[in-house]
């Protein structure tokens, strides 16, 4: 992809996949961000509009509890999103597929679902609070589907259409369910922390309306800690062989652990213990976060085992392209980039001796039996350095060694000397003054 | 808010354990399922893919000749390796394993990662002799240590590059 004669490919450089150990925490904590504020908003946009008719002051200070302006969307959703989408690309550059895309669509369903919800806070038009929450879903699957895509690198030379195929695979529909229990989980821990722990936000409505709310957060953290287990071994049972990995099943291990202490607990401050909410809504919030933390480490797990293959090959290319940027320095500050016998000692010892020697055999014939025969056709021997070929059969083929022309020919020049022989640069020098003295002549 | 009586309340903590010590079971029976069949097979020898083709520059076909030339890819001989470890790395433990096959002029007993049904007839001259990079199907071996299986291989992913890149779909292409 080519914007304004500039390779999209270069713009994203991989040279940051060197620095991998640390982009890899920052894609987990944008990734448990994205997902803990769109889990929130999603759950509790869905009970604002469920209730936009029967309880409209319920309604209203659900949706204002996730979105009380547009610059926390901003902050936590979109730009969150953005990073991404930059980090993945960096990430999975040696993919060679539009991996952006995929993240640019997502940014954009994203802010159209917040510009919708901002408008249902401000106006409490019923409409825009259902569009918002549809793109919401659409923005869910779309996202669970990249990530599960992500599992199968093999899929995406497939990738075309605007919304492909390989999008909706089971491990969607899992994961996606997993999205939903794990909306209700935040949606009933920040209900609980928000609306009865945190002193700015208490109600202070009278108890028919509390308990009202506080039963729909009760139900939603046991509904998804009884559920979400369901779909994490569902999951694990479809997850690709290749993207199994000891810390993902110590990880799910855990995470099954976590909502069993998150099930019950709801379910024993169901049995009416009123004084204990407020204590319990800090409680529920964080074993919520817990478990997002949990699930989003089980998700990085996955994508890395899955990718690790081009991963590495990022980072070699990262490697290499600066190697090669360093070499290229050092070769115009040290003046080295003509032919230089110097050079060629110095790359003979490091690449040739382990297999070549003179007067012995090692792994490779000794040189001053093969290197008589190159002394008049130097031309040859450089060709073949540069790509060699098999040619004794009593020797194994030798492998490319990697070098540029320069580098093999001023190894070539080395060995001539080394043999008593005048060099391909010599000769053509030679060559030239004879031809240019018969001219005269 | 709900049912107060004493055995309800005695039975949900343990209905929770129960359910909890259930789905931690279930993950460990996966994993250890997956740990002693599915995951990467231990080779006789570690050799490193990585360290022939990265650093020592081998091609593909250096180990597997018959690439281009065969329905099969090839393993190397035992004498293929040996004619650099004669003297390169006789050190290593590895390579200590190596010369014990080559002395014992026996091959080495190589676990296959990438297998198909004895009904799937694949051929590797076809798909390389078309212009196929090895990395298409057996992923970027090169850097891989220990080599394992990252593209399915199933009839559906075999379907579906064949029909982008306009090639038979015939049951028979495949299956004879």
């Amino acid at each position: 992809m080519n914007l304004n004669g500039l390779n999209i490919n270069e713009i994203f450089s991989p040279s940051i996949l060197r620095y991998f150990p640390v982009i890899s925490p920052v894609i987990f904590l944008m990734l448990l961000v994205n997902l803990v504020y769109m889990g929130m908003a999603a759950g509790t946009a869905f009970l604002s509009v469920i209730y936009h008719k029967r309880k409209p002051e319920m309604s209203k200070y659900l949706v204002s509890l996730v979105i009380p302006n547009n610059w926390v969307w901003i902050i936590f959703g979109m730009i969150p999103m953005f990073c991404l989408g930059l980090l993945y690309k960096m990430l999975l550059s040696a993919m060679q597929v539009s991996v952006h895309l995929f993240f640019i669509r997502l940014l954009g369903m994203m802010l159209i679902g917040f510009v919708f919800l901002a408008i249902y806070r401000r106006t409490h038009l019923v409409i825009a609070g259902v569009l918002g929450l549809l793109t919401f879903l659409g923005y869910a699957i779309h996202l669970t589907g990249v990530f599960s895509l992500l599992l199968y690198p093999e899929k995406w030379p497939f990738v075309q259409a605007l919304v492909p195929d390989p999008l909706m695979t089971v491990n969607t529909v899992f994961e996606f369910f997993n999205f939903l229990c794990l909306s209700a989980l935040l949606t009933g821990g920040i209900i609980l922390f928000l609306g009865f722990h945190w002193g700015e936000k208490k109600l202070d409505e009278d108890v028919a309306y509390r308990n009202f709310l506080k039963v729909h957060a009760y139900v939603l953290l046991l509904g998804g800690s009884l559920a979400l287990p369901v779909g994490i071994l569902l999951d694990l049972f479809n997850i690709p062989g290749h993207a199994l990995s000891i810390a993902l099943f110590v990880q799910d291990g855990f995470s099954i652990v976590v909502l069993g202490i998150t099930g019950y607990l709801s379910i024993y401050m169901m049995m009416d213990r009123e004084s204990k909410t407020p204590r319990f809504g800090l409680l529920s919030f964080i074993l919520a976060l817990v478990i997002t933390g949990l699930l989003t480490a089980s998700l990085r797990v996955l994508e890395t085992t899955a990718n690790l293959e081009t991963i590495r090959a990022g980072e070699m290319k990262a490697e290499k392209k600066m190697m090669k940027e360093i070499s290229r320095r050092e070769a115009i500050y040290s003046k080295s980039m003509k032919v230089d016998e110097k050079m060629g000692e110095q790359i003979f010892n490091e690449r040739c001796t382990a297999c070549h020697s003179f007067d012995k055999k090692v792994l490779g014939p000794p040189y001053n039996s093969v290197l008589p025969k190159y002394i008049d056709n130097q031309e040859r021997l450089i060709a073949y350095i540069l790509n060699p070929v098999k040619v004794d059969p009593q020797y194994p083929a030798m492998p490319s060694p990697g070098l540029s022309p320069i580098q093999v020919k001023s190894v070539v020049r080395f060995l001539m000397i080394k043999i008593g022989a005048k060099p391909l640069e010599e000769r053509e020098e030679q060559k030239e003054k004879n031809e240019g003295g018969g001219g005269r002549d | 808010m709900i049912n107060k009586n004493p055995v309800f309340k005695k039975l949900i903590p343990l209905a929770f354990v129960a359910l909890t010590v259930g789905g931690v079971l279930l993950v460990a029976g996966m994993g250890f399922h997956w740990f002693f069949t599915g995951s990467k097979p231990v080779q006789p020898i570690a050799f490193s893919h990585n360290l022939h083709m990265e650093k020592v520059g081998l091609e593909c076909s250096f180990c597997h000749p018959y690439t281009d030339r065969s329905s099969r890819a090839g393993l190397p001989a035992v004498g293929v390796c040996m004619d650099c470890h004669e003297s390169v790395a006789v050190d290593k433990g590895e390579i200590k394993k190596l010369k014990h096959y080559w002395d014992k002029k026996e091959p080495i007993p190589w676990i296959k990662v990438h297998v198909q049904p004895w009904h799937v007839y694949y051929n590797h001259k076809r798909h390389i002799k078309v212009g196929f990079e090895c990395t298409y199907c057996h992923g970027d071996v090169k850097v891989m240590d220990a080599v394992r299986k990252v593209r399915s291989l199933e009839m559906g992913w075999c379907v579906n590059c064949h029909r982008k890149n306009n090639a038979s779909t015939d049951c028979l292409v495949c299956h004879k």
